[in-house]
């Protein structure tokens, strides 16, 4: 197989990053991402971008380490290079606020952020209302700019983009030979996936440029994460829930909880609400599968069902999921080796 | 009884506060006026970039660490009062390198989180080898000055735009107490050989991206004359000129070269950033500030001075501390004029 054609279907931070592994671990492959969607109108525009890890209950935890640990060396070297401001990469330190001390005070991630340390008394007292906090320094990634420069990184290598809306996968059989699914929410239709669900998260974007670090509640409900332009004040977690038009109920509820937080923000202007759907799942599915229909087979690589968690482990799961392309590959070439015997 | 401030910037406008804040219920007739040639936006405060942060060691003027903390603590406890974003006050992480290790600074227990850097922290600074992290505050001189003047307004306190020639000026005009806050023009009103320009200039660019301070420290060059990179709300500040001796104001092409160069080798993103200004300014240095009462007498006629002038690279990290102690003094002027009994001879 000469050149191989790989389709990626979703053109979020999984389907660009995957697309941009690919092309690393196999430059002879011609990728083509297909998706509905491309920013700013992806799942990925709405969130916050912070790397602060989602725990999976049903991923071992020294899978979710590695993809986290990639993820975040990843993105350090960009923030700290030249490209740091167009790709929207940036680190930003703050405090995770709990209002009882938590039962796992070392996260499994707390070597692989910067500096982290329990909050002094000192700092504490920011927050009346928590009695424990930690202190550490992350990466962010800011969408759109960071969609926009996975996407110009991707036609620079001669990647197409393609605006198309994929009902099934068998319908890029006859022009792809591996498909690539990064449908995120999408998938539940696309694949059938009845254990993937979506847990609604409405945010506020806010100008508030003195706020300079991220204040997150342990509890992951409320939180605030400055971006390049805007702060990120958030949210809700809503299980089940499909609806994508905001609710001012919620943006007020969301508002009055992140100034108890940070009052400052009582003076924030030019308010922009925003939903998303995370696509949530118990574990993510980062899985090889060969689709068979009437005699033809399919290779897909699933790379989805990330869930709050996609920022944090976005480009580990895409070099595993790369990785896969990878064996799909080798066992084309191995049954066409076979089949000119 | 007349109260008379020269100078509108930090030091002026803050020690005219204090000072009504503690007085104007007690002395029955307290009238105050602050004097200046230039107000804000115009003033030495209003170019700094407005970090709260001492030199590295206080050469063993304890009182001026003690001044500093007193600031801090004053600022971090109107951080969530309503005035925080009005006056220009918001809290900020950052970074302080170096090249080799250094003592823990005089004012380690004063700011918030104060640690060493990790090996992979200092990997984001190729060529620096130690550091600490920290968190401190913003106070930016373009809010808080004018913030101070609506406060002093709100008391009634009258604004001359107006360059006093000399106390005896103010005096012979029915002064009864200056305060000296002229800040590097201190040696036109009396002279102070010890009293010098420490010149800097700066690059205000725009590049939102950058969250924390980062202070490059160069022990053999001094204070302030490595990069430095301070975020502020609308802009960020880059700088890292410190020259003693130097009266010019005027931007020096050669000093943008190596404050650009030097900021873009620390941080490489920024030379995406846009420029969006320049600014020269004179640090009033001093060995150490001059904070004191003095009776300045012609004939049998006199009249109290008291300066608070001389606060470098550091006015804003001090300014709380000084104000307060100027108010002191005041009070202690008020004070030996009760003693005496009937008024004072006539004045100056």
């Amino acid at each position: 197989m000469a050149s191989p054609k790989v389709a990626v279907v979703g053109a979020g931070v999984i389907g660009l990053s995957t697309a941009v592994c690919i092309r690393e671990t196999c430059p002879s492959c011609s990728v083509t991402v297909l998706s509905d969607q491309f920013s700013p109108n992806t799942t990925s525009d709405v969130a916050a971008g912070m790397l602060i890890p989602h725990i999976y209950p049903d991923t071992p935890i020294h899978r979710q380490k590695q993809w986290f640990k990639e993820t975040f060396s990843y993105l350090f070297a960009i923030s700290n290079s030249a490209e740091a401001s167009e790709a929207g990469v940036h680190l930003v330190s703050g405090w995770q606020v709990f209002k009882s001390t938590p039962k796992e005070e070392l996260p499994f991630w707390s070597d692989i952020v910067l500096g982290f340390r329990p909050m002094s008394e000192a700092e504490l007292q920011k927050f009346p209302q928590h009695r424990f906090g930690q202190a550490f320094t992350t990466v962010k990634c800011d969408c759109p700019p960071y969609l926009l420069w996975l996407e110009k990184r991707l036609k620079a290598a001669g990647t197409q983009m393609h605006t198309r809306k994929v009902g099934d996968l068998w319908e890029l059989h006859s022009e792809y030979d591996i498909v690539v699914n990064c449908a995120g929410m999408g998938a539940h239709l696309l694949v059938g996936d009845k254990q993937l669900f979506p847990v609604r998260g409405q945010v506020l974007k806010v100008h508030a440029p003195w706020v300079k670090h991220f204040i997150r509640d342990g509890d992951g409900l409320t939180y605030i994460y400055p971006g390049i332009h805007r702060v990120t004040l958030g949210g809700t977690r809503e299980k089940g829930t499909w609806i994508l038009s905001p609710d001012p109920g919620t943006t007020r509820d969301i508002f009055t909880r992140c100034c108890s937080l940070e009052p400052s923000l009582q003076g924030a202007q030019d308010i922009e609400v925003k939903v998303g759907l995370r696509p949530s799942r118990q574990g993510v599915r980062v899985q090889r599968e060969v689709l068979s229909q009437g005699g033809v087979q399919l290779p897909v690589v699933h790379n989805y069902g990330h869930g709050a968690g996609g920022f944090s482990v976005h480009r580990g799961t895409a070099s595993e999921a790369a990785h896969l392309v990878g064996e799909c590959i080798s066992a084309l070439q191995g049954s066409s080796s076979r089949a000119k015997l | 009884m007349r109260v008379a401030i020269i100078g509108a910037g930090v030091i002026g406008l803050s020690s005219a506060l204090c000072i009504h804040e503690q007085f104007h219920g007690l002395v029955p007739s307290l009238e105050l006026e602050v004097y200046a040639d230039h107000f804000t936006p115009h003033t030495t405060s209003d170019g700094a970039a407005g970090l709260w942060q001492p030199y590295l060691s206080d050469h063993g003027n304890l009182q001026e660490t003690l001044w500093n903390k007193e600031t801090f603590d004053y600022l971090l406890g109107h951080l969530h009062s309503p005035a925080a974003k009005e006056m220009g006050l918001f809290l900020i992480s950052g970074y302080n390198l170096f090249t080799e290790p250094v003592l823990d600074p005089s004012w380690k227990n004063i700011v918030l989180g104060f640690r060493n850097l990790t090996p992979k922290e200092l990997e984001l600074f190729p060529g620096y080898s130690y550091g600490w992290f920290n968190t401190a505050l913003m106070l930016e001189g373009r809010s808080y000055l004018p913030w101070l003047t609506n406060r002093l307004t709100q008391r009634g306190v009258k604004f001359f735009h107006k360059k006093v020639e000399s106390f005896q000026e103010l005096f012979s005009q029915g002064v009864d107490v200056v305060l000296n806050c002229s800040g590097m023009r201190a040696g036109d009103l009396q002279p102070d050989p010890q009293l010098q320009p420490g010149r800097g200039q700066v690059i205000k660019v725009l590049a939102p991206w950058v969250k924390h301070f980062i202070i490059t420290h160069d022990l053999k060059s001094g204070i302030y004359n490595s990069p430095y990179v301070i975020p502020g709300s609308e802009f960020t500040v880059l700088g890292g000129i410190y020259q003693h001796g130097n009266w010019s104001e005027e931007n020096s092409a050669k000093d943008h070269k190596s404050i650009w160069d030097s900021c873009c080798r620390l941080l490489p993103a920024l030379q995406e950033a846009k420029i969006v200004g320049e600014w020269s300014g004179l640090r009033p240095a001093r060995p150490w500030v001059r904070l004191e009462r003095e009776s300045i007498r012609l004939g049998n006629l006199q009249g109290e001075v008291i300066h608070n002038y001389g606060h470098g690279g550091f006015g804003i990290t001090i300014h709380r501390g000084c104000a307060m102690a100027a108010a002191r003094l005041f009070g202690s002027i008020l004070q030996e004029r009760k003693q005496l009994g009937s008024p004072p001879g006539p004045r100056l």
